[in-house]
């Protein structure tokens, strides 16, 4: 067997010099190395910074994604909308609390004890519906009516996390007026120009809390405004009720 | 603990020439054993504090180099072999030995020999392994080196027929 170990010696014998350069190899790794930890580094960092901000209490919900600003599923103990086949689309498009640390039993007790008060000040003697999620929106409401001698009505208020950017001036057109308040607040008021809606009032908190106030009429015929005045004025003082935000 | 890069580039530049000199009776070519170096070389960096501090660093190294090896010939461009020239004929095995350089010869018929039956030749009778030591270094059993070497001697000696002979010992 010698000779075929001598066969392979001679075989490999005179190699050409070696193209392998051992400083470049080690170069070359370390590049790589520093690379995956670059890597590794920044994506470990983002993931950190994306956590901390979606569970941080005072964090904003983006005003692009309508789905953000929804961490917890939603409890089996919050109170939900019943809605109607007309509006339902498939499935609920959000199955998460509308807002990030406050469960959803919490935040419908909370709205719906701030808003009675205030309801009962604008229409005495009415007291407000509780307010429920409605898993098709995304937002909590609260749908109360109004009977009275003259004609049937409906108001109701509509809290979400603002998913759209706010509006400017230049979009509030035929019967809306605008206004931006000193302290970043946005309101816009449309008058009754829309079908079945006395007034409607939208307000856009600088805390990213939107509430809409909608006076509807419900019976054909029945007078164009509620009887109980729900003007301009008062769906607006409903609006601006404080603590109806979604930050508190 | 720091990378002993010293020692590395210290234990790579005494051995380097013995690697080279497996990986192209592995491979026939080279260019192609300058390849398998250098991934085997990447490979011990990547794992030279554990193999440092091991007794027996230039097994641990043939071993890497076989795997880049065994890996390489099964990559699909391998299997593939381009050339300027259609041959005209087919050649008959032993009349090309007769026609290529003596040191050329034995590279011809180690190419003929299947991959793990040629490592087990190299590391039996270039690099002076034992059996067991060959079965270490292919993750086999001490037999399997056994009756491998033994298919790929009746191998060569079948195609060595009528130029020389390769073995003088069973």
């Amino acid at each position: 067997m010698h000779n075929l170990t001598d066969e392979f010696r001679a075989a490999v014998d005179g190699p050409p010099p070696s193209g392998i350069d051992v400083d470049r190899l080690i170069t070359a790794e370390r590049r790589r190395t520093r690379r995956l930890r670059w890597a590794g580094g920044g994506a470990a960092l983002s993931a950190a910074v994306a956590v901390a901000f979606l569970v941080s209490p005072n964090a904003p919900a983006p005003v692009e994604n309508p789905d953000v600003g929804a961490l917890a599923p939603v409890a089996a103990d919050c109170p939900r909308a019943s809605v109607g086949d007309r509006d339902r689309h498939g499935v609920p498009e959000y199955t998460r609390d509308p807002r990030l640390t406050e469960s959803c039993a919490d935040a419908t007790a909370r709205l719906t004890a701030a808003l009675r008060p205030a309801l009962d000040t604008v229409v005495p003697g009415v007291t407000a519906k509780g307010f429920v999620l409605n898993e098709y929106t995304n937002q909590y409401e609260s749908s109360t009516p109004i009977t009275t001698k003259s004609g049937a009505g409906r108001v109701t208020v509509m809290v979400r996390t603002q998913t759209q950017p706010v509006p400017t001036a230049r979009e509030c057109k035929d019967g809306c007026s605008h206004e931006v308040r000193p302290d970043g607040t946005v309101i816009e008021v449309f008058d009754g120009t829309r079908e079945q809606i006395s007034h409607a009032v939208d307000i856009y908190l600088p805390d990213h809390t939107q509430i809409s106030v909608h006076a509807t009429l419900l019976a054909e015929g029945a007078p164009r405004h509620l009887p109980l005045s729900i003007a301009e004025t008062k769906a607006l003082a409903l609006a601006l009720t404080p603590d109806l935000t979604l930050f508190p | 603990m720091a990378l002993d890069v010293e020692s590395y580039r210290e234990y790579v530049t005494a051995r380097m020439d013995g690697l080279r000199r497996t990986a192209y009776l592995l491979c026939g070519d080279w260019h192609t054993a300058d390849d398998l170096v250098s991934t085997t070389l990447v490979k011990l960096y990547r794992q030279w504090r554990r193999v440092s501090v091991m007794d027996n660093r230039d097994a641990y190294a043939r071993r890497v180099l076989l795997r880049v090896w065994l890996d390489e010939r099964r990559r699909p461009w391998r299997r593939e072999h381009s050339t300027s020239v259609l041959p005209d004929h087919v050649e008959a095995r032993g009349a090309r030995i007769e026609s290529v350089p003596d040191r050329l010869a034995i590279l011809a018929l180690l190419a003929e020999v299947p991959p793990r039956r040629r490592a087990v030749l190299v590391l039996r009778y270039y690099c002076d392994l034992s059996v067991e030591e060959t079965a270490a270094a292919l993750g086999c059993s001490p037999g399997t080196v056994k009756s491998q070497a033994a298919r790929a001697l009746e191998a060569l000696r079948a195609r060595m027929v009528g130029t020389k002979s390769l073995t003088q010992e069973a």
